[in-house]
């Protein structure tokens, strides 16, 4: 058991924390109730300059990629460095998370040299097409359906809850092309030209009341053949293998967030705390208590699964274990902050200014942290099935 | 970083599930209960003859010299296994014997303990309740301590205690002391851990038994402390894994309806929570162990791991007998043994959300200090390895 660091990784370490105090943009994520399309050219800015300073996720690709072939830890010490210096999340992360790591493994040669270094770089903004009005928590039920026509993909159907399809120029999605292989076997993992003709895009409201998600329609939308990824009607395996070992890194780096989320919540604390009666108090310390150990819990679970999956253990299902512990945490630091705030979450209160209304919609945003990616329900069937092995 | 036990620790814990799977079957710990003896002296002396109390003690008193990461997979079996033996209180009053008594008491106690010829005990969880005046040639103690683990039994007590000068230290206190009465508790609701008050009536005891005190003494009783809550973290998990197992075979087996309940999906999300918490809580207590040996983060780590380690024992224990119906609620069934020391465990440093409180006082204070920088907080925290 260990938990030092190698030479190289405090000095890769060091050297990232000197690059962060010369180039930080200067603007932080707004985390409570973040919303990305906001400032949309500063961040494409700081995302560039992340690439030209090679700290992207993309630093674990390798290095004939573009990437660095970093291990998890160095991506780990990039995010926590970023964490620590408070500077904007990276714009291209989904892409260079999901989608780079979908390429590198299954894509042709064409398909490596087109697509990695313009991701990387950030010249192709990537939207996921995955969710469909029919087809949720159920995803491989999915409708959207791709004809093959000669050597093109003719696609039609409809996705939606697709964050900032409206900025993106490319989609990766998922689409039935066999309609009779069972559910699993008939889907193929597809790269589209946004800018092809057929394709809409209509941003829709939460109920935050933003709009950087999208419905996306698709009316006999021409792909060619070779923008699929994989082998034809094997999608819901690329998308599954590709994605193991990315969960790992990406639960790995969420509690970040989360211990940035509870820093704030400690901050409108010491803030508010003259206001308070010492039984609020005693109460909303309490609550500050257990986010904490809530979030040193997810740190310390993260680093037993990347250590475990360095020695070469599998993760498994671990990833949906971390899911449902951070959606409970958010959702928890949320509604401790409503009972803090009272009525001042709810309409303008001068003595806590801003504060009470960027918590209501943390409040709000939260709901979300039990749905996205799979519902805590979903979640919970993964671990009694897979993780503990119960009957189906 | 390499978060994960080596091989040596994972096979400690194996040997020592074996011991206890040969040695303290159900019938045997059932018999233990029914004639309500304090201590299974058997498997202590096996422990023992495994080096396990003396594992922490320097070599140059008999012991292994050993980190408490080394012990974690053992204790954390004991916790399985519901063993009734002082092993958390023992190490613990090892460890503050060596880091804080001179060497006349290192010599008095720390052989005999890796010998395993001394069962020892500890109350940690509240602050002093023994006085210790100083006279020419003694320390007069007077106080009563309540809630000592296996206290009818143990031959030593770790307490701390508060000096005239105000000050807080711990002292290892002797059973046949004159003046030390120990009354068995009437009512002991863990069935595996009886516990006893112990009454000090101006006990003389040689100076060298009360352990440092001043900045030294401050950080010993912290580490011990951490130490403690660390084992019971520890304790805590193996009940839990145990109680997890237990309850998946179980309602894999149990059928209703024509099918087993497992494969209802409300029996299934039940089952899922109980291993989010166990899989949350875990790496947290094994962390605590690992910051103990090197000094690090240990006060912050040992309070986490056993805040979550607690809760987390107690909530997969009552799931665990809801999952069980009514079966789970009989005498004859092992849950409510399980029940009652997760009980205890949560109840052993007083109210956990009064903990929760005090971790999230100090994190405040922070916040009020520096509201800028305590983003770099838990960083700063990860630096401390770096």
């Amino acid at each position: 058991m260990d938990f030092e660091y190698t030479e190289a990784q405090r000095l890769f370490r060091q050297e990232l924390r000197d690059w962060l105090s010369v180039n930080h943009p200067g603007f932080s994520d707004d985390r409570i109730g973040e919303n990305p399309d906001r400032g949309w050219e500063k961040r494409e800015a700081w995302d560039r300059k992340l690439y030209e300073g090679g700290y992207t996720s993309g630093i674990s690709w390798p290095v004939r990629y573009g990437g660095r072939g970093a291990s998890v830890i160095d991506q780990l010490i990039v995010y926590q460095e970023m964490a620590r210096a408070q500077v904007p999340g990276e714009l291209g992360r989904g892409a260079r998370q999901i989608l780079g790591p979908t390429i590198i493994r299954f894509g042709t040669e064409d398909q490596k040299a087109r697509f990695l270094p313009s991701t990387l770089r950030g010249d192709i903004r990537w939207c996921q097409g995955f969710s469909e009005p029919g087809a949720g928590s159920d995803l491989a039920g999915l409708r959207t359906a791709a004809r093959i026509d000669g050597d093109e993909l003719v696609i039609s159907g409809q996705k939606t809850w697709t964050s900032l399809a409206h900025r993106a120029d490319w989609c990766f999605l998922l689409v039935r092309t066999d309609q009779s292989a069972p559910k699993h076997k008939g889907i193929s993992f597809v790269l589209v030209d946004m800018r092809s003709p057929g394709i809409s895009v209509r941003p829709f409201r939460t109920c935050v009341g933003e709009s950087d998600f999208c419905d996306v329609f698709f009316d006999d939308v021409r792909v060619p053949l070779g923008n699929a990824v994989g082998e034809l009607h094997d999608g819901w395996n690329v998308t599954r293998i590709a994605l193991s070992h990315e969960r790992a890194t990406m639960a790995l780096s969420r509690y970040l967030i989360h211990q940035l989320e509870v820093s704030d919540f400690a901050d409108l604390l010491a803030q508010c705390a003259d206001r308070l009666t010492p039984q609020q108090l005693q109460r909303a310390d309490e609550a500050l208590g257990r986010a904490l150990v809530a979030s040193e819990q997810a740190r310390l679970t993260g680093y037993w699964n990347v250590s475990h999956m360095l020695r070469g253990e599998e993760m498994g299902a671990k990833g949906s274990v971390l899911k449902v512990h951070f959606s409970q945490l958010t959702q928890q630091l949320s509604e401790a902050a409503m009972d803090l705030l009272g009525l001042a979450a709810m309409t303008t209160d001068p003595e806590v200014g801003q504060l009470g209304e960027k918590w209501f919609r943390a409040f709000l945003a939260s709901r979300a942290s039990g749905i996205y990616g799979g519902t805590v329900e979903i979640q919970r069937n993964i671990i009694a099935e897979q993780l503990i092995g119960l009957p189906r | 970083m390499d978060f994960a036990f080596d091989a040596d620790d994972v096979l400690m814990g194996e040997t020592i599930r074996q011991v206890l799977e040969h040695e303290l079957p159900t019938e045997r710990l059932r018999g233990l209960i029914d004639d309500q003896s304090v201590v299974d002296t058997a498997l202590w002396a096996t422990l023992a003859g495994a080096g396990l109390p003396g594992a922490m003690i320097a070599d140059k008193w008999d012991g292994a010299g050993l980190g408490l990461v080394q012990i974690a997979t053992a204790i954390r079996e004991c916790g399985a296994a519901l063993a009734p033996v002082p092993l958390v209180e023992t190490v613990a009053l090892g460890y503050a014997v060596q880091r804080g008594g001179c060497d006349e008491l290192k010599a008095e106690v720390l052989p005999a303990a890796a010998a395993g010829h001394l069962l020892g005990s500890a109350v940690l969880g509240s602050g002093p309740a023994v006085l210790a005046r100083r006279d020419s040639a003694h320390y007069l103690l007077s106080g009563e301590v309540r809630g000592v683990p296996f206290g009818a039994a143990a031959d030593l007590l770790l307490v701390p205690v508060r000096l005239t000068t105000g000050e807080t230290t711990l002292a290892v206190c002797r059973r046949h002391w004159p003046g030390v009465s120990i009354v068995p508790a009437d009512h002991n609701a863990d069935l595996t851990c009886a516990m006893s008050q112990w009454t000090f009536a101006d006990v003389p005891a040689p100076p060298e038994y009360v352990l440092r005190s001043g900045p030294e003494g401050d950080a010993d009783l912290q580490l011990v402390v951490s130490l403690a809550r660390a084992g019971y973290a520890l304790l805590a998990i193996g009940g839990a894994k145990a109680t997890l197992a237990e309850t998946i075979s179980y309602i894999g087996q149990r059928e209703q309806f024509g099918r087993p309940i497992a494969t209802y999906q409300a029996v299934k999300h039940h089952a899922a929570n109980m291993r989010i918490k166990l899989d949350m809580s875990e790496p947290a207590a094994y962390y605590a162990t690992w910051c103990v040996d090197h000094e690090a983060d240990a006060q912050e780590a040992g309070l986490t791991a056993y805040l979550a380690a607690s809760e987390a024992y107690l909530d997969i224990v009552k799931t665990g007998l809801q999952l069980h119906g009514a079966i789970g609620y009989t005498w004859e069934h092992q849950t409510h043994l399980y029940l009652r020391r997760a009980q205890r465990l949560a109840a052993v440093f007083g109210s956990p959300r009064d903990g929760y409180a005090d971790l999230g006082r100090r994190a405040r204070a922070r916040s009020a200090l520096t509201p800028a920088q305590h983003g770099q907080r838990c960083e700063g925290k990860g630096q401390a390895h770096a």
